[in-house]
C-alpha cells in the first residue's frame, strides 16, 4: 500500500527580525490511508507546525509535501485554498464556531462550499446533536460545540482530518466521547485521521504514533493494536 | 503612564482613531462653515456697503427734492453725506432692441473721500464718464453691454425726451457695479416700455432737465462702524431716524407752499390757454361753417345757371324747328314750282317740236326747190349790182357816144329787167323762208326760255337745300354745345355738392372732436383745480436699507435660510460622528477588558483608567475639530457666497471672526466624542475587576424575525445568514452606517436635485408650458391697425407657425394683506391663448381652461395664500382696480403671471384692451434659426423689445454650470460620510471577527468569499442606507430649493430619475472601495489566528 502522506525533509524557518527561528529542522515522516494517526510532542516541539503545513494554512521553508500523489509543497497560495476546501477536515481546540450560525448553519457552512459533501442532517445525527441542531454555539457545552465542529469538518467528507488538540479545551469525560466519535469516524468512513496532542496518554489509541521534538521526529511507530479509546486513561 | 499608553494605543489603532477625526471634522465644519457662512455673508455684504458709502436712508418726496432740501439735510444732526440724485427711466434703441434704461446721476467729484458721493461704483471696466453723453453701464448677467454701445434715447412717458434729457445719446464709456443693484437681475418694475428695467446707467447730472432731485441719499456719521444687516446699527439710526422725520414734515410745508403756487400759476396759465383754445375753436368752425355756407349759395347759383342753358336749349330747339321747317316748305314750293315748270316745259318741248318739225319740212321743201337759193339770190343780186355798176361806168365812159351809151345802157337795161324778173320769185322764196327759219329759232329761244326758267328753279333748290343743310347742322351744333355746357353745369354742381358734404361732416367731427377736445381740456382742468384743492401735503418717504432695495432684504433672508439649513443639517452629523466614536470606542473596551481589569487590580480608579478613553476621544474630536473649523469656516461660507454669487453681486467674501461659534461647534464635536466615550466605558468600569478578567461571554446568537419565515430564510446562503444575524445583533453599527450611509446618500441627491430642479425649469417653463418661442412687445405708438397688420406680417414668415396678438402688462395683485407684481395676459381676440400656453394644475397636471375667471400662477398663489374660488383684486397698468374671481391655479415656475380672457377684463375694468405683444410659435427650428428669426422680426420699427426664449434658456445653463461647483462640495461631503462611516463599520467588523474569518479561510473559503463574508453587511447597509437617505434627501432638496428660491422664481421639486440612481451608485461606489480598501486588511488576518486561544 502507497504511502497516502509523505514528508521528506520538510524545514520551516520563522524569520524574527534578525533572528532565524527554526520550527522545523528536517522532518521525514510517512502515513498510510485510513490511518489513525496520533502526533505527539511537548508545546514547543512544531507539532502545530506541521499541522499548519499539511493543513494548507502555512508553507513549508524546504523540503517535499507529498498528498495522496500531490505535492502539495508546490502549491499556489489559490491551489492551497482549494485544498484545504476539499480535501481537508479541520477540528479546532477552541471549536472555532461561528457565533452567529446555529449547528446546522455552522455544518452548512462547510459543505456550501464543497462538491461532494454528506449529508448535513445525516452528520448531525451522526454525532449526536439531532435534538440540538437549531441551537447556536453559545447555547451547547464545550463537548457539543466540538462535535458541531467535528461534524463540520468531516461533512465536508475530506481526505483527511485534522485535529489541533480536540480535549485540549474539554473536560475528561467530554474528551473521551470525542475521541469515541473520531475513531468511529476513522473507523466507519475510513477517513484517515491526524490527531494532533501533547497528551502522550492518547498515544495507544494510534495506528500510527509520531512524536516530535525540537523540530524533528523522534520516533514513528506503527502500532498493530491500537486500544479503545475505553482501554487508555489519563 | 495612561498618556503613554493613550499615544500607543492611538498608534495603533490609526484607523480607529482617524474614523473619529474625520467625522468630527466633517460634523465640526459642516456645522461651524455652514453656521458661519450667514454671517460671514452679511459681514461680506456690509463690507461692501460700507466701501461704497452705500446710503443709509433715501429719501423721496412727492414733490421731488429741491436744493433747498438738500441744503437743509446737510445741516441735520448726524447726518454725514447727502447727495440729491436724478432718476429717470427711458427707452434706449440699440441694435434693433429698446431696452428700458434707469439713469441716475451721480456727482462731479468722484473720489473715496467726497461724503457726499454715496453708492459709489466700482469701476470693473472701461472709464467713469467725463462728457454728459457718455455713461457707465452696471455690470449684468442677462444684458451685455458693451463699451462703446450707444444708446439712442426715446421717452417713454408722453413728455418729449427734449423737456427731460438734454442729450439724445449716450455711449457706454465703462462698466461698474453700483452697491443698489445687490442682485444681478436689477428686477427693478417700470412705468416704461416692458415694465421692467433692463440696464442701469449712471451719468453726469447735468444730463437731466429736471429742476428737482427725485431723491436724495443720506448717509449717517459713524453708522459703517455697524453691520448693517445687525439690530444695532438700527438702533443707532433711530436718533437720525426721527430728526429727518421731523426735518420732513418742516421742508413738506415749505414745498406745499411753492407747489401750490407754481400749480395754481400753470393752471391759470391753461385756463387762459383752455379759453384761447375755446374762442379760437369756435372762430375756426365759424369760419368753416361760413366756407360752407358760401359753397352752399355757389351752388345755388350754378343750379341757376343750369336751368337758364336748359331753357335756352328748349329755345334753340324751338327755333330749329321753326327754321328748318320753313326751309322745308319753301324748298317744297321751289319743287313743286320746279315740276310744275318742268311738265310745262315738256309739254311746250313736244308740241314746238312738232311745229318744228312741220316748219323744218317746209324749210326742206324750199331747200328742195330752191337748193341753192342763198348763192342764186346772191349771184343774181351780183349780177345787177355788176350790171348796174357797168350802166354807171357806160354813162360815163367818156368814149362813148351818147347812142352807144344808151344802146349800151338800154341792153343792160334789159338785162337787168330780166335779172330782176328771176329774182323775184328767188327773193319771195327767201323771205317766206327766213320766217320759217325765224320761227324755228322763236321755237327755240321759247323752248330754252322755259329751259332757263327750270334751271333757274333748279338752281334756286339747290342754294334753298344748301341753306337749309348749313342752318341745321348750325341748329344741332348750337344744340350740342348748349346740352354739354348743361351737363358741365351739371357735373359742376355734384362736384360742389360733394365738396359741400364732406366739409360739412368734417365740420362736423372736427366740431366734435374739438368739443370733446376741449371737455377733456375742461375736466383736466377741473381735475387740476380739484388737485390743487385735494393736495395732499407733501410728504416725505424715508426708506432706511430695509426699504430702499428689496435686494438688501432679500440677500439678509437668503444669509437667514442658509442658517436655518446650518441649524437642522449639521446636527445629523454630529449624530453620526457621537455613534461612530461610541462603536469604536465600545470595541476598543471590548477588546481591552482584561488590560482594564488588570488596571482596576492594580488599583487604578476608575476615572483614571477612563479617562484614557476621554484622552482617546478627546484628542480624536479635538485634533478633528480644528482641522474641520479651519475648513468649514473657510470653505462652506465661500461655497454659499459662490452659489448665491449667481444671484447677488457681492464682490467679495469677508470673513467675520466668530469665536462663539467655533467654540460652540468644537464643543459639540468634542463633547459627543467624550460622552460616546464615556458611555461606551460606563459598563466596564461599574465590573469588578475579576469579572473584566475573564473572556467577556460572547453575544449570544439569536433567533431573528426572518427566520420565522422559513421558505425566505432556506434560501439564503450561510453568508447571508450570518450577515443577517450581524446586522440584527450590533444595533449601534447598524444604526451609524445606516445614518451615515443615508447621509451621504441624501447629500448626494440634494447634490443631484439641486442641479436637475434649476435645470428642468427651462425645459418645463419654455417647452411645456410656454409653448411659443419669441414674446414681442409692441411699441406703445402704434394703433391696433399697425399692430393686427405686423402680426399678419408675422403669421406669413416661412419659419412661423402661429402667432397671436394678446396683451401684456404689468399689475399689481392684493390678496388679504399682501400684494405682488404680476404679469398681465388678457388672451388674443380668438381666445388661443391656451394653444400658446399650456393651463395646468401643478400637482396632477390635468389641463385647465381659461374662462370667465382669471388663472394665477402657482407660486403667486402660494405666496399670497390664494386658493381657487378667491376673489383677489388686481390693478392694472392704467391704475385701475377690479376684483376677480380665481378659476384655478397654474404650474409655472419663471415670473408671476395673470391670465384672463379679453372680455373679461374689458367687462371688469370697462376698458378696451391694449394688445400690446405677439406671441410667436416657431416651426421646428434650431438655435441659429431662432435667432435669426427674432433679429428678422426685430427691425421692424414696431417692436420694442424681443424676448427670445432661447437666449434665455441659455443665460439659465450658464447659471446651472455654476452650480456644479456646489454639487461637487457636496459630493465630496458625501463621500468623506461614506468612507468614514463604512470605514469604521468594516474595521470594526473586520477587528472583531478576525477568528472567524480565520476559521472560514481554513475551512478553504476563496478570498473573495472571505471578504464578500465581511462586506456583504456594508454593502446590505448601504443599499438599506441609501434607500433611507433618497427620503432624507427629498427632505433635505425640498428645503434647499427653498432657501435659494428667489421672489418671482420657482424650481421644481423634481428630481431626475437618473439622479436617484447617480446618488445611489455613487454611495454604493464609496462601499466598494471601502471595501477594496479593507480587503487588504482581510487578506492579512493570518489562519494561526484560528487556532489561538480565546483571548
Amino acid at each position: 500500500m502507497a504511502e497516502f502522506i509523505e514528508f521528506q525533509d520538510v524545514k520551516k524557518i520563522y524569520k524574527m527580525g534578525e533572528v532565524d527561528i527554526e520550527a522545523l529542522s528536517g522532518v521525514d515522516f510517512a502515513i498510510k490511508k485510513g490511518a489513525f494517526v496520533i502526533i505527539v510532542g511537548p508545546s514547543g516541539a512544531g507539532k502545530s507546525t506541521i499541522l499548519n503545513i499539511l493543513g494548507g494554512m502555512d508553507k513549508a521553508t524546504s523540503g517535499s509535501i507529498l498528498v495522496d500523489d500531490n505535492e502539495v509543497s508546490a502549491y499556489s497560495d489559490m491551489q492551497l485554498t482549494l485544498y484545504r476546501r476539499n480535501d481537508i477536515g479541520f477540528v479546532f481546540q477552541f471549536y472555532n464556531l461561528v457565533p452567529n450560525l446555529n449547528v446546522t448553519e455552522n455544518v452548512e457552512l462547510a459543505t456550501q462550499i464543497c462538491p461532494n459533501s454528506l449529508s448535513v442532517p445525516g452528520t448531525i445525527e451522526a454525532v449526536g446533536l439531532k435534538e440540538r441542531r437549531f441551537n447556536f454555539p453559545a447555547q451547547l457545552s464545550g463537548g457539543e460545540q466540538q462535535r458541531v465542529a467535528i461534524a463540520r469538518a468531516i461533512a465536508k467528507n475530506p481526505k483527511l482530518l485534522l485535529c489541533d488538540e480536540p480535549t485540549g479545551a474539554l473536560d475528561y469525560q467530554t474528551g473521551r466521547q470525542i475521541l469515541n466519535l473520531l475513531q468511529e469516524m476513522n473507523r466507519k468512513h475510513e477517513m484517515t485521521v491526524i490527531i494532533i496532542t501533547h497528551n502522550s496518554a492518547l498515544a495507544p489509541l494510534g495506528d500510527q504514533v509520531i512524536r516530535v521534538k525540537n523540530g524533528k521526529i523522534e520516533s514513528s511507530v506503527f502500532n498493530r493494536k491500537p486500544k479503545k479509546v475505553d482501554q487508555i486513561e489519563w | 503612564m495612561i498618556f503613554l499608553d493613550t499615544w500607543r494605543e492611538i498608534r495603533h489603532s490609526l484607523g480607529r482613531f482617524f474614523s473619529i477625526l474625520a467625522i468630527v471634522c466633517i460634523g465640526v465644519a459642516f456645522f461651524a462653515g455652514l453656521k458661519a457662512a450667514d454671517p460671514d455673508m452679511k459681514y461680506s455684504a456690509d463690507a461692501y456697503f460700507d466701501q461704497t458709502n452705500f446710503a443709509d436712508y433715501i429719501i423721496y418726496s412727492t414733490y421731488g427734492i429741491t436744493e433747498d432740501d438738500i441744503a437743509a439735510l446737510k445741516q441735520t444732526p448726524g447726518v454725514h453725506g447727502v447727495y440729491g440724485s436724478y432718476t429717470l427711466d427711458l427707452l434706449g434703441r440699440i441694435a434693433h432692441s429698446e431696452p428700458v434704461l434707469r439713469l441716475q446721476s451721480i456727482p462731479d467729484l468722484l473720489v473715496k473721500e467726497n461724503p457726499n458721493y454715496i453708492n459709489q461704483l466700482i469701476l470693473l471696466e472701461g472709464r467713469m464718464p467725463e462728457k454728459p453723453n457718455e455713461a457707465v453701464v452696471a455690470a449684468s448677467t442677462f444684458y451685455d453691454y458693451k463699451i462703446g454701445d450707444v444708446f439712442h434715447l426715446k421717452t417713454g412717458n408722453k413728455t418729449p425726451l427734449n423737456q427731460q434729457v438734454r442729450y439724445d445719446t449716450l455711449t457706454i464709456v465703462g462698466i461698474v457695479q453700483s452697491p443698489t443693484i445687490l442682485d444681478y437681475e436689477g428686477s427693478a418694475a417700470t412705468n416704461v416700455g416692458s415694465g421692467t428695467v433692463n440696464a442701469f446707467l449712471f451719468v453726469k447730472e447735468e444730463v437731466f432737465k429736471s429742476d428737482v432731485y427725485m431723491s436724495a441719499f443720506v448717509t449717517v456719521r459713524d453708522a459703517k462702524q455697524f453691520n448693517s444687516y445687525k439690530d444695532d446699527y438700527f438702533a443707532f439710526l433711530r436718533a437720525t431716524d426721527s430728526s429727518l422725520k421731523t426735518l420732513g414734515n418742516e421742508r413738506s410745508l415749505i414745498r406745499k407752499d411753492e407747489v401750490i403756487g407754481k400749480a395754481e400759476a400753470q393752471l391759470a396759465e391753461k385756463q387762459k390757454e383752455y379759453e384761447e383754445g375755446k374762442a379760437q375753436f369756435e372762430e375756426e368752425i365759424a369760419k368753416a361753417q361760413a366756407q360752407i355756407d358760401a359753397g352752399k349759395d355757389q351752388l345755388l347759383m350754378a343750379q341757376v345757371e343750369l336751368n337758364v342753358n336748359q331753357s335756352n336749349l328748349t329755345m334753340v330747339e324751338e327755333l330749329a324747328k321753326t327754321q328748318l321747317g320753313e326751309f322745308e316748305k319753301t324748298l317744297a314750293d321751289l319743287q313743286n314750282q320746279y315740276d310744275a315748270g318742268k311738265s310745262e316745259y315738256e309739254a311746250a318741248k313736244s308740241t314746238a317740236q312738232t311745229r318744228k318739225n312741220e316748219l323744218n319740212s317746209q324749210i326742206a321743201a324750199i331747200d328742195a326747190l330752191y337748193p341753192n337759193l342763198q348763192n342764186d339770190v346772191i349771184s343774181l343780186n351780183n349780177q345787177i349790182t355788176t350790171l348796174q355798176t357797168e350802166i354807171i361806168q357806160i354813162q360815163l365812159d367818156p368814149n362813148l357816144s351818147d347812142a352807144q351809151k344808151a344802146e349800151a345802157v338800154a341792153l343792160r337795161q334789159a338785162q337787168i329787167t330780166t335779172l330782176t324778173a328771176q329774182l323775184a320769185p328767188l327773193a319771195a322764196a327767201q323771205t317766206e323762208r327766213q320766217t320759217l327759219v325765224a320761227e324755228v329759232q322763236y321755237i327755240d329761244s321759247s323752248l330754252s326760255y322755259l329751259q332757263t326758267a327750270i334751271d333757274t328753279t333748279d338752281a334756286q333748290i339747290q342754294a334753298v337745300t344748301k341753306q337749309y343743310e348749313d342752318a341745321k347742322a348750325e341748329l344741332a351744333k348750337m344744340i350740342s354745345d348748349a346740352k354739354a355746357e348743361i351737363a358741365a353745369g351739371q357735373r359742376k354742381i355734384n362736384a360742389m355738392t360733394n365738396t359741400l358734404t364732406q366739409a360739412q361732416i368734417t365740420l362736423g367731427i372736427e366740431k366734435k372732436k374739438g368739443e370733446a377736445a376741449l371737455a377733456d381740456a375742461a375736466s383736466q382742468l377741473l381735475e387740476a383745480k380739484q388737485q390743487i384743492e385735494l393736495l395732499q401735503d407733501p410728504k416725505w418717504v424715508i426708506m432706511d436699507r430695509t426699504q430702499m432695495t428689496v435686494s438688501y432684504v432679500n440677500y439678509g433672508d437668503a444669509a437667514d435660510r442658509i442658517a436655518a439649513i446650518a441649524s437642522i443639517f449639521p446636527l445629523f452629523f454630529y449624530l453620526v460622528a457621537a455613534l461612530v466614536a461610541l462603536t469604536t470606542i465600545t470595541r476598543m473596551v471590548d477588546e481591552q477588558r482584561q488590560l482594564i481589569g488588570t488596571f482596576k487590580a492594580l488599583g487604578y480608579s476608575k476615572g483614571t483608567i477612563a479617562l484614557k478613553y476621554i484622552i482617546y476621544a478627546f484628542s480624536a474630536s479635538f485634533i478633528g475639530s480644528i482641522i474641520g473649523l479651519a475648513f468649514g469656516m473657510q470653505l462652506f461660507p465661500l461655497l454659499v457666497f459662490k452659489a448665491w454669487g449667481i444671484v447677488y453681486n457681492v464682490p467679495r467674501l469677508y470673513f467675520e471672526s466668530q469665536p462663539g461659534l467655533m467654540l460652540l461647534s468644537a464643543g459639540i464635536g468634542i463633547g459627543v466624542s467624550i460622552l460616546a466615550a464615556l458611555t461606551a466605558c460606563f459598563s466596564e468600569l461599574v465590573a469588578s475587576p475579576a469579572m473584566l478578567m475573564r473572556p467577556k461571554a460572547p453575544k449570544n446568537g439569536k433567533t431573528i424575525l426572518l427566520e420565522r419565515f422559513p421558505f425566505l430564510w432556506k434560501r439564503l446562503s450561510f453568508i447571508w445568514k450570518v450577515t443577517m444575524r450581524n446586522l440584527f445583533r450590533y444595533k449601534q453599527r447598524f444604526l451609524m452606517a445606516i445614518i451615515g450611509v443615508a447621509g451621504s446618500t441624501c447629500l448626494l441627491i440634494t447634490a443631484f436635485g439641486i442641479r436637475d430642479s434649476i435645470s428642468a425649469v427651462v425645459p418645463i417653463q419654455f417647452e411645456q408650458l410656454f409653448q411659443y418661442q419669441l414674446n414681442i412687445t409692441l411699441k406703445e405708438e402704434y394703433g391696433t391697425f399697425e399692430r393686427e397688420e405686423f402680426l399678419d406680417l408675422i403669421k406669413g414668415k416661412q419659419a412661423v407657425k402661429d402667432a397671436i396678438l394678446i396683451s401684456q402688462t404689468s399689475a399689481t395683485i392684493t390678496y388679504g394683506k399682501k400684494d405682488s407684481a404680476v404679469t398681465l395676459m388678457v388672451s388674443d381676440q380668438d381666445g388661443k391663448l391656451d394653444d400658446f400656453i399650456r393651463f395646468q394644475s401643478p400637482s396632477s397636471h390635468k389641463e385647465i381652461y381659461l374662462e370667465d375667471g382669471i388663472l394665477i400662477s402657482y407660486k403667486l398663489a402660494r405666496d399670497l395664500g390664494i386658493k381657487t374660488g378667491d376673489t383677489v383684486s388686481i390693478e392694472n397698468n392704467l391704475g385701475f382696480t377690479a376684483s376677480f374671481e380665481v378659476d384655478g391655479i397654474v404650474e409655472n415656475y419663471s415670473g408671476h403671471y395673470i391670465y384672463m380672457n379679453h372680455d373679461t377684463y374689458e367687462s371688469s375694468y370697462k376698458l378696451s384692451t391694449n394688445y400690446n405683444a405677439i406671441l410667436i410659435q416657431t416651426k421646428d427650428l434650431d438655435r441659429e434659426g431662432k435667432v435669426a428669426l427674432a433679429s428678422e422680426i426685430g427691425t421692424d420699427d414696431r417692436v420694442s423689445y424681443i424676448l427670445n426664449f432661447e437666449t434665455l434658456a441659455d443665460e439659465i445653463d450658464d447659471m446651472i454650470l455654476s452650480l456644479d461647483f456646489v454639487a461637487v462640495a457636496l459630493i465630496i461631503s458625501a463621500g468623506a460620510l461614506a468612507f468614514v462611516v463604512l470605514y469604521n463599520l468594516n474595521n470594526v467588523n473586520i477587528t472583531e471577527r478576525q477568528r472567524e474569518i480565520a476559521t472560514i479561510k481554513v475551512l478553504g473559503f476563496l478570498p473573495k468569499e472571505t471578504a464578500s463574508y465581511i462586506n456583504r453587511e456594508s454593502i446590505l447597509l448601504t443599499l438599506i442606507g441609501s434607500v433611507a437617505g433618497i427620503f432624507l434627501g427629498l427632505v433635505l432638496h425640498g428645503i434647499v430649493m427653498n432657501a435659494a428660491e428667489l421672489d418671482n422664481v420657482m424650481f421644481t421639486r423634481d428630481i431626475f430619475t437618473q439622479s436617484y440612481f447617480y446618488s445611489m451608485g455613487l454611495t454604493l461606489v464609496f462601499a466598494l472601495i471601502v471595501n477594496f480598501v479593507l480587503g487588504f486588511k482581510i487578506r492579512g488576518v493570518k489562519m494561526v489566528e484560528s487556532l489561538k486561544s480565546v483571548e
